[in-house]
């Protein structure tokens, strides 16, 4: 079942010595004692026919119950294999195993292997270099089972590339079709460009097909307090047949004139804030509605806890659709949410005083698309609110939203077109507030 | 000839459908291509959901792994099973945070905009017409059998294909595995 | 709800312009590990079930050594592997022609004479060379490649020559669809004992075996003695003789040297077929040019993996594995028994008198050690002492042979001719005399010195053990007298052999004492140097013509009978070194089972003996049932 020797591929080094056809690496309870009981492991790894030094009962978890034993396979004292069964089974889930790669008396590697559905079939096996036995990894690789067929189909290679003790160069190879050679790989690396220390750049590169050559290359600006990453776009003019983000417009409450106007955009502007780089646009929507309903102000922090308390929504996943009016519910606010509405849904909402929360699919709005950027699947995945229609030019009329996706974001513009579009992806989904 | 088993309007329908919206999804996920499927007898329909995310860059759009599949049967879509694959065993190594493709692919690089959303539709009118075909016995030659490979390889992101693999071993021999 | 009209639809992949059957899935990861090609022997419910019942038997008693020997007796009979090991002398070709088997260049062509390494090859997906030492501690894992034999050297092996095992595994189909394994063996023909028990043991557990020997110099009378022990008494009945470096040999003398091969065969084989049951093909690994066109269909390494192939799944593999298992499984009961027995008598005594006895018996012991130590030491010398003879024989042989020869010369008309034509021949004619004389006498000598060896060793066990009485030891006609001990008793015997004697191996040599001359030497393909002289002296005055030659003569005769008489020393050495060998591996048993017995006697209480008495029955139970099988 243990590979220790192998190389993460597909078949196990037959650790046979005497050719007797049966692995020589075996495990076989002996009962020491003559009571009757098996009760110990007792392995002989290096098949010599005696069983190899071990001590047995180890307790790694320290909760009184032996999860493993350790052996000493080639007699030289230094205990070189461990055996890990951490869920008392019976069965080890894992080995680790010392070994000293290039000969040179040195433990240089250490080797694990998992098991970890028992299914006799290695799910992973890594390997650790410490080359200059500094005590930090220079080089890991893992071998992973991802789907369990028992073979190795990814490769996980990473390396510390500046030897500063951080694994900072990822490879990540997909071997689909099994035949040893990489389809699909994957590298990131964090570089450190302005020599303080902290990496503060993300590189990433995709070779989806494996054909050796990277297709895809993305540069992330890494924060170095928060680890935060974002992209670093290049030099904005991103193309598109919608509006893109810096070209919206902003509506003035000012100089519109309000009979062109449904809805009460230039109040609602006045609870509008940006919600950086979080999935909190649910929240926030909800957030402007009940600031402008109620009259209240609310700490969005406050806000999140509470959503989070409550399931409704989560700061990695964001807010699912049918939790997007939990929040209103709890703050009092007379809600329906509803789908398959169209323009006039919202006109009337509006037109009666209420307040409009939808679900669209923003990148048609910020980005636009084109024949070489669009979205495949068509699907939602932001909350604005509503705040008005401006019919101001009877063939451009615009729909003004409260967007707190972006900084620009406080009275946008959208083209009707546009908007409804971007609204179809969520199904036309309407929040209709009182 | 009567289309019968309309998959596209499946698909739209399931997008609001109480069964789906219930299953709390995280927002921004969408339908990738599905996966047609005998179980139990009885002929479904497995629907992966992924996220794209655009970074404003031309072939540059970000592929997340598969997050979910829900799977309904045909014709009736009732629900069969919603499974979140974070929790699946198979993918436990998978960082479902990170990207694991772009899009465009290759393949379709030469296609404009209408022209892949022309071909998907196609693709989803064979998926019909392979329903229609095992559920009534309408006709389906092996030349649409084979169009439908065809549209499958060309389409799916080559990054998705060994999620597809996967969650429906049959499905990617016959569909899309070279 | 309606049937799917077609519910294998996507079972079925879709190929570019035809109509696929339904595709077998492969099956769990589980099922497909195990979907390996099964080579296995089936030993059989009730034979089976025999070693079960030994296995606990012996272990209830406490010998829980030899309980493990018999299970790995059934666990080695049942490997789903074929084993395959190259057996020849130093220089026959042995490494190159696996090379050329498995179509690798992996092993070292070339002598190597410090390393005592023994190779093994089989299929892995991981082409690596694992290398072992004899205690079984991994020292080193390679590549699989030929510049992976650099550096072993007795770095690596803690000082000392390499000793041990290498195993290479590489991905040659051949090698894993017939689950063969290929072990190339150190050259035969070293006195180094340990060497010689490292081929032993491996023959010992292999399957088959090819013999790999030279065209120039076949079936040595160490390679008859090889066949005899090690191949046929134990249970490698698939034997194939590979003639090597027929090149060597001049194109028209080719065919002659298979047929003098076949014929040596077939008359060892007539002499013994009990023995020699199993007929030895004779193949030629590589293609070349011969008078005799039948022999193209032996030819050819193709033929060669054919024949292996066939082995694999040959019905008599069966039967002779069954044989092979009951057998050695008869043996340790015999051990067994013995043990007993002499745990028998110590219990009788009283607590007294059996710390006297235990006493005695571990003295005894010690004594024991200390003259077969000195035995061996005297057979070395015996061997050199051989050699020597061996030596004087031949240098006197060469002065003889020159003398006469020369005489021809001299009295012949036509000294050219002579040169020509009759010295060829007549060189032969007298080598081959000349050969038969000399092992006659190292023949003679040997047989001497095994029977006193033989006897030696025996009369130290009867001594060294406490019960005389109802042993199988005695049961046995020692050849004290210089009679042979009885062919029939030999199966009999070879039982018996493990259990303190060695008898068997040495009457294999008595044996062949019986059956005539074995060449020693051969006189195959050795360059009679008649190029050596040049023609220009055949153009002065007859007289002159023969002082040259006769000149020529003296120079080159002996040299040829050098030649012919190079090895000869190495195999006279195999020889002796088989025997020290052998009679080690019994002697280490039968100590083992002593020591324990005295363990068990140190422990026991008095009066447990009549359990004893059940026990030894039933394990006499358990032997006749193997004698049965064998039967």
């Amino acid at each position: 079942m243990f590979n220790l020797f192998g190389y993460g591929t597909t078949q196990p080094l037959n650790y046979d010595i005497d050719g007797d056809g049966i692995l020589d690496s075996y495990a076989e309870g002996i009962d020491t004692d003559g009571d009757g009981i098996v009760d110990t492991l007792a392995l002989d790894l290096n098949g010599d026919g005696a069983f190899d030094q071990f001590v047995t009962d180890l307790d790694y978890d320290g909760d009184g119950i032996a999860d493993g034993c350790m052996v000493d396979t080639d007699g030289d004292g230094v205990y070189d294999a461990f055996f890990f069964d951490l869920d008392h089974d019976g069965v080890a889930e894992a080995a680790q195993y010392q070994y000293d790669s290039d000969n040179n008396g040195v433990v240089d590697m250490v080797i694990t292997e998992k098991d970890t559905d028992g299914d006799g079939l290695t799910d992973e096996v890594a390997k650790r270099y410490d080359y200059d036995q500094d005590g930090n990894d220079d080089y890991v690789e893992r071998f992973i089972d991802t789907d369990g067929d028992g073979r190795m189909d990814t490769l996980l290679q990473m390396y510390d590339d500046d030897s500063d003790g951080n694994l900072d160069m990822v490879r990540m190879n997909l071997d689909i079709d099994g035949d040893g050679v990489a389809d699909s790989v994957y590298e990131e690396q964090y570089v450190d460009t302005d020599g303080d220390g902290m990496a503060d750049t993300l590189i990433r590169q995709i070779d989806s097909d494996g054909d050796g050559t990277y297709e895809a290359l993305e540069i992330y600006d890494v924060d170095e307090d928060t680890g935060a990453l974002t992209l670093m776009t290049l030099d904005g003019d991103l193309g598109g047949n919608g509006v893109t983000v810096d070209e919206l417009g902003h509506f003035d409450p000012d100089s519109a004139d309000p009979d062109d106007v449904i809805g009460d955009p230039g109040r609602a502007m006045e609870q509008w804030e940006c919600q950086g780089n979080t999935g909190r646009c649910a929240l926030y929507a909800q957030k402007f509605v009940i600031e402008e309903l109620t009259g209240r102000e609310i700490d969005i922090e406050e806000l999140a806890d509470l959503a989070e308390e409550n399931g409704w929504f989560t700061e990695e996943g964001g807010t699912p659709t049918l939790n997007m009016n939990k929040v209103l519910d709890y703050y009092g606010v007379d809600n329906d949410m509803t789908f398959n509405n169209d323009m006039d849904d919202i006109v009337r909402c509006l037109g009666s005083g209420g307040k409009v929360i939808v679900s669209i699919d923003a990148d048609e709005i910020w980005y636009g698309e084109t024949d070489d950027m669009f979205d495949p699947t068509d699907n939602a995945n932001h909350a604005v609110e509503v705040i008005g229609i401006d019919n101001s030019d009877p063939d451009h009329p615009m729909v003004i939203l409260n967007d707190s996706g972006h900084e620009g974001g406080c009275g946008e513009m959208v083209p009707l077109d546009t908007f409804v579009d971007a609204w179809e992806d969520s199904g036309f989904q309407l929040i209709a507030c009182m | 000839m009567e289309k019968k088993t309309d998959i596209k309007k499946i698909l739209k329908t399931m997008k609001t459908s109480p069964f789906v919206l219930g299953c709390g999804m995280e927002p921004g996920v969408g339908q990738g291509l599905p996966v047609l499927t005998v179980r139990g007898g009885r002929l479904c329909l497995m629907v992966p959901y992924l996220k794209y995310k655009k970074t404003g860059k031309p072939d540059a759009t970000l592929v997340y792994p598969i997050m979910y599949t829900v799977t309904v049967t045909l014709p009736e879509s009732a629900p069969v099973s919603f499974e979140d694959l974070r929790f699946e065993s198979a993918f436990r190594l998978v960082d479902f945070t990170k990207p694991i493709g772009t899009f465009r692919h290759d393949a379709i690089k030469k296609y404009t905009k209408d022209e892949y959303f022309a071909m998907k539709d196609e693709l989803l009118e064979l998926y019909g017409r392979t329903a229609d075909m095992l559920l009534y016995g309408d006709e389906y030659s092996e030349r649409d059998d084979r169009r439908m490979r065809e549209l499958l390889r060309l389409l799916t992101e080559p990054s998705l294909k060994p999620i597809y693999a996967v969650l429906d071993r049959d499905f990617f021999e016959k569909y899309m595995e070279a | 709800m309606e049937k799917l009209k077609d519910p294998d639809f996507f079972k079925r992949k879709t190929y570019e312009g035809q109509a696929e059957a339904v595709r077998p899935r492969a099956g769990t990861p589980q099922e497909r590990k195990a979907k390996q090609p099964e080579v296995r022997v089936d030993l059989g419910e009730p034979l089976s079930e025999l070693i079960s019942r030994t296995s606990a038997e012996l272990a209830g008693e406490g010998q829980k050594r030899l309980a493990a020997a018999v299970e790995a007796v059934r666990r080695e009979a049942g490997k789903n592997s074929f084993t395959v090991a190259v057996v020849g002398e130093f220089n026959s070709g042995k490494s190159t022609l696996v090379n050329r088997l498995i179509e690798r260049d992996i092993l070292p062509t070339g002598l190597l004479p410090t390393t005592a390494l023994m190779t093994r090859i089989r299929y892995s997906g991981n082409e690596t060379m694992t290398i072992f030492d004899t205690a079984g501690t991994r020292k080193g894992i390679r590549p699989a490649e030929r510049s992976s034999w650099e550096g072993l050297t007795a770095e690596n092996f803690g000082g000392k020559d390499p000793v041990g095992t290498v195993l290479v595994g590489i991905r040659s189909p051949w090698l894993g669809k017939s689950r063969l394994e290929i072990v190339d063996t150190p050259g035969v023909g070293d006195l180094e004992e340990r060497r010689a028990k490292v081929v032993s043991d491996a023959i010992f557990a292999s399957d088959a075996a090819i013999i790999t020997t030279r065209a120039t110099q076949p079936l040595g009378l160490s390679e008859k003695l090889f066949i005899e022990q090690r191949l046929l008494s134990h249970r490698t009945p698939f034997l194939m003789l590979a003639v090597t470096m027929l090149d060597d040999v001049p194109t028209e003398e080719r065919a002659g040297v298979i047929d003098y091969i076949r014929k040596k065969l077939e008359l060892w084989r007539q002499e013994d077929p009990e023995k020699w049951r199993a007929q030895i093909p004779v193949v030629i690994p590589y293609e070349t040019e011969t008078t005799d066109e039948s022999l193209k269909s032996v030819m050819g390494l193709e033929n060669i993996r054919r024949v292996l192939s066939s082995w694999v799944t040959d019905p008599e593999r069966v039967r002779l594995t069954r044989e092979w298992v009951a057998s050695r499984a008869a043996e340790y009961v015999d051990l067994g028994i013995l043990a007993l027995r002499e745990k028998q008598a110590l219990l009788a005594a009283d607590e007294e008198k059996r710390q006297e006895l235990i006493a005695q018996k571990e003295e005894k012991l010690e004594d024991a050690a200390r003259q077969w130590e000195s035995m061996r030491l005297e057979m070395m010398k015996r061997c050199g002492d051989c050699c020597e003879m061996f030596r004087k024989r031949a240098g006197e042989y060469a002065s003889t042979v020159t003398e006469r020869l020369q005489y021809e010369v001299s009295h012949s008309g036509n000294p050219r001719k002579w040169w020509l034509e009759d010295y060829p021949y007549r060189l032969k004619v007298e080598l081959a005399s000349m050969a038969s004389g000399l092992e006659n006498a190292a023949t003679k000598r040997i047989t001497e010195d095994a029977r006193w060896f033989n006897t030696s060793m025996e009369q130290s066990f009867k001594t060294h053990v406490l019960v005389n009485q109802d042993t199988i030891v005695d049961k046995i006609a020692t050849p004290d007298t210089g009679e042979m001990p009885e062919l029939e008793d030999l199966d009999r015997q070879r039982v018996a052999a493990r259990v303190g004697t060695t008898v068997l191996t040495i009457a294999g040599y008595a044996i062949c004492a019986s059956m005539g001359a074995l060449p020693i030497l051969a006189t195959m393909g050795i360059g009679t140097g008649a190029s050596v002289v040049s023609e220009k002296i055949f153009k002065s005055k007859v007289e002159k013509q023969r002082e040259a030659l006769k000149e020529a003569l003296a120079r080159n005769v002996p040299l040829t009978i050098e030649e012919a008489v190079a090895d000869s020393e190495q195999r006279l050495q195999s020889v002796y070194g088989d025997m020290i060998g052998a009679a080690r591996t019994q002697e280490d048993a039968w100590m083992q089972t002593q020591r324990e017995i005295i363990r068990g006697a140190d422990n026991g209480k008095p009066g447990a003996d009549s359990g004893i008495k059940q026990q030894i029955e039933r394990l006499m139970e358990l032997k006749s049932s193997y004698e049965a099988v064998i039967s």
